[in-house]
């Protein structure tokens, strides 16, 4: 009995550091890379947005999606953005942060915030590489 | 009564050493600092001081500098990305751009036209838009990049294949590459906006709303005038000639145009903006050479 309960104990206290490190695992981090982006309700470009963010901005990544879009979550914000918009490093020539004052004084309003990120989603994007 | 005597005695002593301190002489060896100036030499202090006033210097200017980058104004290519992004979104709803509509597959289409036309190293950007009021334009968008918006509502009623709409695009994106958007503007208005810095001046707002003025007249109204709309036509011309069913598309999509605007008053500003299909069909039509 006495070694049954030493077996036990002694087999939870190995477990235990293992959990811990499963419960520590982080998600990604991502920043986002357009002057504005939004975060949608479901993986679609016209999908209820749920939040503008700006250019910087850091999501936790829950899940990069099959399609164009990642789960993420911020605060208590969570839905979807378009993984194109997110770079692994904090991008270094978000305007807000380049031309800050220049910026500061075209007094963006929300409205227009929100319509700078909405231009972000519906553009179509390609490149002609060799 | 001996507390006041000594309180009395304490005063009187207070003002003895002040009035002694006033009737010092000027010239005291603990005062002046130039009898111990050699001294502070061989110590090193006065180098020291020297050392730090410039590094204090130094990081006045590095604030300086730092204060003065906020203030910059924008590189040439980021300018027009940011200026045309910025006229968008304030006319927003007279081009009824956020809209749901389909994928209408054309961003592949058009990248394997312009591998087609040889066109490498170009980065594009394509927006939708829900009006009539511009039916297709290109703005320029950054080094090697450009910006397409194409109407809806007049991909429909011309009931355009997607070769027609690469190929519409195609001729925006030669006027850019002609540089005939640019030029309307007034260099001077636009030394005032980008390549540049405004500390310590005005930010220069006006600039920027007769800058947007500009882009609405240029888009809405003036458009591109009979030379640069024939230098347009006649080099499409020359690199559809080895391609017929590109150039077949090309004449019949004239045409379309050229119907249009003389039926549907919707369209009849077009011909402002492009003059005029009726003669870039001329221009390029074989038999009348």
């Amino acid at each position: 009995m006495k070694t049954s309960i030493l077996m036990t104990f002694f087999l939870l206290l190995m477990a235990a550091p293992v959990s811990a490190k499963k419960l520590k695992k982080a998600k990604p981090v991502r920043y986002l890379n357009k002057i504005y982006g939004q975060v949608h309700q479901n993986s679609s470009r016209f999908s209820r947005v749920i939040s503008t963010f700006e250019c910087g901005q850091p999501f936790k990544v829950q899940h990069f999606g099959d399609d164009e879009f990642s789960k993420v979550t911020y605060a208590s914000y969570e839905g979807y953005i378009l993984t194109s918009h997110l770079s692994k490093r904090r991008p270094k020539d978000c305007w807000q942060d380049q031309y800050r004052k220049y910026f500061d004084f075209l007094n963006l309003g929300i409205s227009e915030m929100h319509h700078w990120g909405r231009l972000q989603d519906l553009f179509i994007e390609g490149s002609v590489m060799p | 009564m001996k507390k006041i005597l000594i309180f009395t005695l304490l005063l009187s002593g207070n003002t003895s050493t002040l009035s002694q301190e006033k009737a010092l002489p000027v010239k005291n060896d603990f005062v002046d600092f130039n009898n111990i100036k050699s001294v502070l030499k061989k110590d090193g202090l006065a180098k020291t001081v020297k050392k730090k006033q410039i590094k204090h210097k130094k990081k006045v200017k590095i604030k300086k500098n730092k204060t003065k980058q906020f203030y910059n104004l924008p590189h040439n290519d980021v300018f027009w990305k940011m200026m045309t992004e910025y006229w968008l979104v304030k006319n927003s709803v007279i081009l009824k751009w956020d809209f749901h509509k389909p994928d209408y597959g054309l961003g592949d289409y058009f990248e394997q036209f312009l591998k087609n036309m040889g066109e490498y190293g170009v980065k594009y950007k394509i927006l939708y838009i829900n009006s009539s009021n511009i039916t297709h334009f290109g703005f320029p968008f950054g080094k090697d990049e450009y910006l397409f918006v194409i109407s809806v509502p007049f991909i429909k009623i011309m009931d355009l294949s997607k070769l027609q709409i690469s190929i519409l695009l195609y001729e925006d994106l030669t006027r850019l590459k002609f540089n005939q958007f640019k030029s309307k503007f007034d260099p001077v208005l636009l030394g005032k906006l980008k390549e540049g810095n405004f500390y310590q001046k005005k930010f220069p707002a006006a600039e920027i709303k007769t800058f947007q003025e500009k882009v609405d007249k240029v888009v809405f109204e003036s458009g591109f005038n009979f030379q640069e709309q024939y230098q347009v036509t006649k080099h499409l011309n020359n690199v559809f000639k080895s391609n017929k069913k590109f150039w077949q598309n090309y004449y019949s999509l004239l045409e379309k145009i050229d119907d249009l605007t003389k039926q549907n008053l919707m369209y009849k500003n077009y011909v402002k903006i492009y003059p005029s299909p009726e003669l870039q069909l001329n221009w390029i039509n074989p038999i009348k050479k």
